[in-house]
């Protein structure tokens, strides 16, 4: 039988790419998400096929199989339930990966691959067999994708136990206990800790599973349950329905897609005040992994952030966008760490859909300023990596039409004028993080800060092939660093308490709003740009490695109109620090010198800024100058 | 859609109409290839088909 290929009209791929997709679309991705599970399923059948040994004290993968296909051949919903449910791809790709060696456990393998063997009682259960199986037991737990867990006592880590359903009931024995369950609580979905998130507003409906007990819900390792307390779920399903109720009203064209992708949502515990986390993987479509959130504005938009990487996950199982690359690694003004090149065009369609958020929540609530700076913020960000992906050989014919449609509706929205309060704090904000990016992770040679340094003591202008002194991004590149997001905190802080820029005074502790911050900032964001470079110099006076007061003084000397100085912290802040670092031992040698100090930073800044006068602002990659 | 519309023919083949029992036997040189890309994906240490916000210790594979 010669099966078809999924086949994507032209004006799909468009309309993805112009962001303006609607449910229909969002079903059509759906399907193909159906086939490509399949073929995740079979490929992993066929790689444990291939090894007798992966049994275990469980029957084979095939005796699973069986099941599954019973199950079907009596109710084929109840077995695409199973299968198609976004944890089942995360449990089969994380399989997958262990049997290529990809990934590394303390459970035996067979724990893993028996899974299969869950998956199809989950599936037999709703589908009213009555059947006999063996289950892996995984520390006293059995997790039935789509219903829940069940405990049992167990003695050793990894344990087997016999599940059978008859027309009485459920029983399912381990050699140390049994739980039985009466019939009714099974087919009518009564597991224990069986938890679902549902709001009805604006005549639109979404409904998502809460599963915390899934073993594979976190991607990367197995995790035992973590049930959220009765408190903790009555707040999730409060934010649930404000969040609904936000995107029902206010974003509907949003809002339909998300009511057709969204299936589960994994929660984890609350991170830091507008630090929220959150994750997504292309192998379980409509899983949304995610920190409790602060409030329901932060859930909806982690909620259309995580299901663009969602669609676009799909759209790239479906067309080549990117070839692969060289491993090269890129700025992204969302990420703290260096990114991959297809990680870049992940984070560009997320943040494209954010800032299409904000642009509607800001038309729709003029009067607040968290949606004009989100707004200008992001829209900025997408625009500069597009204009770093379009330079990259990898890319597709069909990776650049598509950007094309991308950067098609984003030049309206750069066109849309924006506050100027708003607009500078974003702009700080972009300005803050690439420089505090470029601090932490670039690094120039010694020897060639020591030539431009002499070159500065001389009096010399800057010879302009000196500047093209490579940026080295350190290797491996530093995937954990911390204190970016201090300012941006900050901000986020006054916008949503509706604080003035200009309100926190020095007089308060600083570090009571957000940890990091110091006295500096609050004369930064209160407008007095001498006070706030006076603070950061002396800061950096006393610890002169302090990142966080060198990106401050590139703030300070934006206010203060140094044009070639910002120019140079904006490119090449390491340079400057580089420059100033050989420097630095010369002039605080002696009295006479030590005086200069406080100011040696802009004349450094200000010089190299001199040289780069005709250079872009933005650097196109972090391993160029 | 309409018939005469433009379609891109994609490398994903379809299997909503196969049966489990049929995806477990079946042979054929679309679903090989499919397998196949699959797996590059499955082995692709960036793993560009997801994405994420926050800790690195969430970091996708």
């Amino acid at each position: 039988m010669l099966l078809d290929l999924h086949r994507l009209s032209e004006r799909d791929f468009d309309a993805l790419a112009a962001g303006v997709d609607g449910p229909e679309l969002a079903e059509r991705l759906r399907a193909s998400e159906r086939s490509q599970r399949r073929v995740l399923l079979r490929a992993l059948l066929d790689e444990a096929r291939n090894r007798r040994d992966l049994a275990g004290p469980l029957f084979s993968v095939d005796d699973a199989w069986d099941l599954l296909v019973r199950a079907e051949r009596r109710s084929a919903a109840a077995a695409s339930a199973v299968i198609d449910y976004p944890l089942v791809g995360l449990w089969a790709a994380f399989t997958l990966r262990r049997l290529r060696g990809l990934r590394h456990d303390d459970a035996p393998l067979w724990v893993d691959v028996g899974y299969l063997h869950c998956v199809a009682v989950a599936a037999a259960v709703r589908a009213g067999l009555s059947f006999q199986a063996r289950v892996p037991v995984r520390r006293g737990t059995v997790v039935l994708p789509t219903f829940g867990h069940l405990r049992l006592a167990s003695r050793d880590p990894w344990e087997v136990a016999d599940f059978s359903v008859t027309g009485e009931g459920a029983r399912l024995a381990g050699r140390f206990g049994a739980v039985e369950l009466a019939d009714g609580s099974i087919r009518a979905q009564r597991w224990p800790r069986s938890r679902r998130l549902t709001s009805e507003a604006n005549g639109l409906r979404l409904s998502v599973a809460l599963d915390d007990v899934n073993p594979y819900r976190h991607f990367q390792h197995p995790a035992l349950p973590a049930p959220v307390l009765d408190s903790e779920m009555a707040r999730w399903q409060r934010l649930f329905d404000d969040a609904w109720l936000l995107l029902s009203r206010d974003h509907p064209e949003q809002a339909q897609v998300l009511a057709a992708l969204a299936e589960v949502v994994i929660p984890t515990v609350r991170a830091g005040r507008f630090l929220p986390r959150s994750a997504s993987s292309g192998d379980g479509f409509g899983a949304v992994l995610m920190s409790e959130p602060d409030d329901a504005t932060q859930l909806a938009a982690t909620l259309v952030h995580e299901l663009q990487h969602a669609k676009l996950g799909a759209l790239l199982h479906l067309v080549d966008l990117c070839r692969e690359g060289d491993q090269e690694l890129f700025y992204a003004p969302w990420r703290d760490d260096p990114r991959p090149l297809g990680a870049l065009l992940q984070g560009v369609f997320a943040f494209f859909g954010v800032t299409r958020f904000w642009r509607r929540a800001r038309a729709v609530h003029p009067g607040d300023a968290v949606g004009h700076f989100e707004f200008a913020l992001w829209r900025t960000a997408v625009r500069d990596v597009v204009e770093t992906l379009v330079t990259r050989p990898e890319l597709t014919v069909r990776g650049h039409r598509f950007l094309l449609g991308v950067s098609t509706t984003l030049d309206g929205w750069l066109a849309e004028p924006v506050p100027r309060s708003a607009a500078r704090l974003a702009a700080a904000v972009a300005l803050d993080h690439r420089v505090g990016w470029r601090l932490r992770h670039l690094t120039v040679s010694p020897t060639a800060a020591a030539a431009l340094a002499d070159g500065f003591s001389a009096g010399r202008s800057v010879p302009p092939d000196a500047l093209r002194v490579s940026s080295r991004l350190d290797r491996p590149a530093r995937t954990a660093v911390t204190g970016l997001e201090v300012r941006s905190t900050l901000i986020r802080h006054l916008l949503h308490q509706r604080i003035s820029p200009g309100g926190p005074r020095r007089s308060d502790e600083p570090g009571r709003l957000v940890r990091g911050t110091i006295a500096a900032d609050l004369d930064w964001l209160a407008g007095d740009a001498a006070a706030a470079a006076a603070g950061f110099t002396a800061t950096l006076e006393a610890r002169p490695e302090d990142l966080h007061a060198w990106s401050g003084l590139a703030l300070a000397y934006a206010d203060l109109g140094e044009p070639a100085a910002v120019r140079a912290f904006a490119s090449r802040p390491e340079l400057v620090r580089a420059v100033h670092r050989a420097l630095a031992p010369a002039s605080s040698a002696g009295p006479a010198t030590r005086a200069d100090t406080p100011t040696l930073r802009l004349s450094v800044a200000r010089w190299i800024g001199a040289g780069l006068a005709g250079w872009t602002e933005r650097p196109k990659h972090p391993d160029q100058p | 859609m309409p018939a005469t519309e433009s379609l891109i023919e994609c490398s994903l083949i379809d299997l909503n109409s196969t049966s489990l029992e049929e995806l477990r036997t079946s042979e054929g040189e679309r679903l090989r290839i499919a397998v196949e890309k699959l797996l590059r994906q499955i082995d692709d240490p960036e793993n560009r088909f997801g994405g994420y916000r926050g800790d690195v210790d969430w970091r996708l594979g």
